[in-house]
């Protein structure tokens, strides 16, 4: 009977996370938090995550199942430093305030245009923090909620939120940049 | 039309493509030695957080199922009740059409005698009750619908005259010799002789019956106690 509960593809994504990912998690966790049990706990916490969406996760193709694998190990590392206060790193790329701008008056189509022509587009991204960049792609490439992304970074709905607006607001200043 | 959730929404696409592809690379390259990976602790713990999500996918499963059963029982039970509401209405529908079809005349009411009656017919003579045997040798030469009285006569002139009445008193005059009797076991009531004719005459349902004629006591005695309520 119990066949019929457990779809072959929920096994299957089980044993592929375990198989494949669990060792590249690890080595990516151990060269966050530079510590083997903290990387075990990185991982754990990560694991966790990833298996409780396995229903979404299963439906993801491989490059975006590995960069959402990445993005959540990377976060419960950061979470794990963060939970120890001894320890406690703050990336600089965290630090780095990203103030508010005025709105962005053109119109959508040129918007568009700007973007794909814009040439410092990849300065503009590279200012951005990943857990900025982690919030906005997880947004709008995986069109996760605030709140299953706030479960993803450790933080609050309200805060990723306030973290893609800000984020966004910062990207348009640099491209209104490049049109003046 | 809102222009600034259309301008975050490329604005995020491009962005999340970008930081796919550069997290993809980041994480290929801080974990491209995975063959000294040797870490039976962790093996342990996350095959032990497969096998209770397993565990937990089934336990939900069953539940789902009983859930879902016990729903579906929900609904066939109400569903069977509702067919043996059907059923059972039908059934007595059909009952009792076949008991009138075969046991009841349910339009007319015949008497061997040669009477036969309509309900409406019935109704508008107000004869509620009529006797079920004649002997074969008489037949009906008259009724009085009013007074709810039929005559039934042989070959011989001899005549059988019954009487059902709510509001006439029959009078039995003192010298007739009469003598007590019960019809059918129940009703109580007298039987005589007057002017050579054997009368009798009794109370049944709170209507007063006579029957009188030429007939021996025991013939008229079986006709008394063959009355039959019509209606």
């Amino acid at each position: 009977m119990f066949i019929f509960i457990i779809s072959g593809s929920e096994r299957d994504f089980f044993d592929r996370l375990y198989d494949d990912y669990r060792k590249p998690m690890w080595f990516y966790a151990l060269s966050i938090v530079r510590d083997g049990n903290y990387a075990n706990d990185a991982v754990q916490s990560a694991f966790m995550h990833l298996i409780d969406k396995h229903k979404t996760l299963s439906a993801l193709d491989s490059r975006r199942l590995k960069a959402y694998i990445a993005i959540t190990v990377r976060n419960a590392a950061i979470d794990i430093l963060r939970q120890d206060k001894a320890n406690l790193i703050i990336p600089v790329e965290d630090i780095a305030a990203i103030t508010d701008t005025a709105g962005f008056q053109d119109r959508t189509a040129d918007f568009v245009i700007r973007l794909e022509n814009s040439q410092q587009i990849q300065d503009a991204l590279s200012r951005l923090s990943s857990r900025h960049k982690d919030a906005i792609t997880l947004r709008y490439l995986y069109g996760y909620s605030h709140a299953d992304i706030s479960d993803v970074l450790g933080t609050t709905p309200g805060n990723v939120k306030v973290m893609i607006h800000r984020a966004l607001q910062s990207l348009k200043k640099q491209i209104q940049g490049d049109k003046l | 039309m809102n222009k600034q959730p259309q301008e975050d929404n490329y604005l995020g696409m491009i962005v999340g493509n970008e930081h796919v592809e550069d997290t993809i690379k980041d994480f290929d390259a801080r974990s491209a030695d995975t063959d000294s990976y040797n870490n039976p602790e962790l093996d342990a713990a996350l095959r032990a957080q497969i096998a209770k999500k397993r565990n937990h996918i089934k336990a939900n499963g069953i539940l789902l199922l009983i859930k879902t059963a016990g729903k579906r029982a929900g609904v066939l039970l109400l569903g069977l009740c509702g067919l043996f509401t059907f059923l059972m209405i039908t059934v007595e529908a059909f009952r009792l059409e076949f008991y009138n079809l075969v046991f009841v005349r349910e339009d007319t009411e015949h008497f061997d005698y040669g009477i036969t009656y309509s309900e409406q017919e019935l109704k508008n003579m107000g004869f509620l009750y009529l006797p079920a045997y004649i002997p074969e040798e008489y037949s009906l030469t008259g009724t009085v619908a009013e007074v709810k009285k039929l005559t039934f006569s042989n070959a011989d002139g001899e005549q059988i005259t019954y009487i059902e009445s709510y509001t006439y008193d029959v009078s039995i005059d003192n010298e007739s010799n009469k003598e007590e009797i019960v019809i059918g076991g129940i009703y109580n009531g007298y039987i005589g002789q007057k002017e050579g004719k054997t009368f009798i005459v009794w109370n049944q349902d709170g209507i007063c019956f006579f029957l009188t004629g030429e007939a021996d006591p025991s013939t008229l005695v079986a006709i008394a106690e063959s009355i039959k309520k019509l209606n």
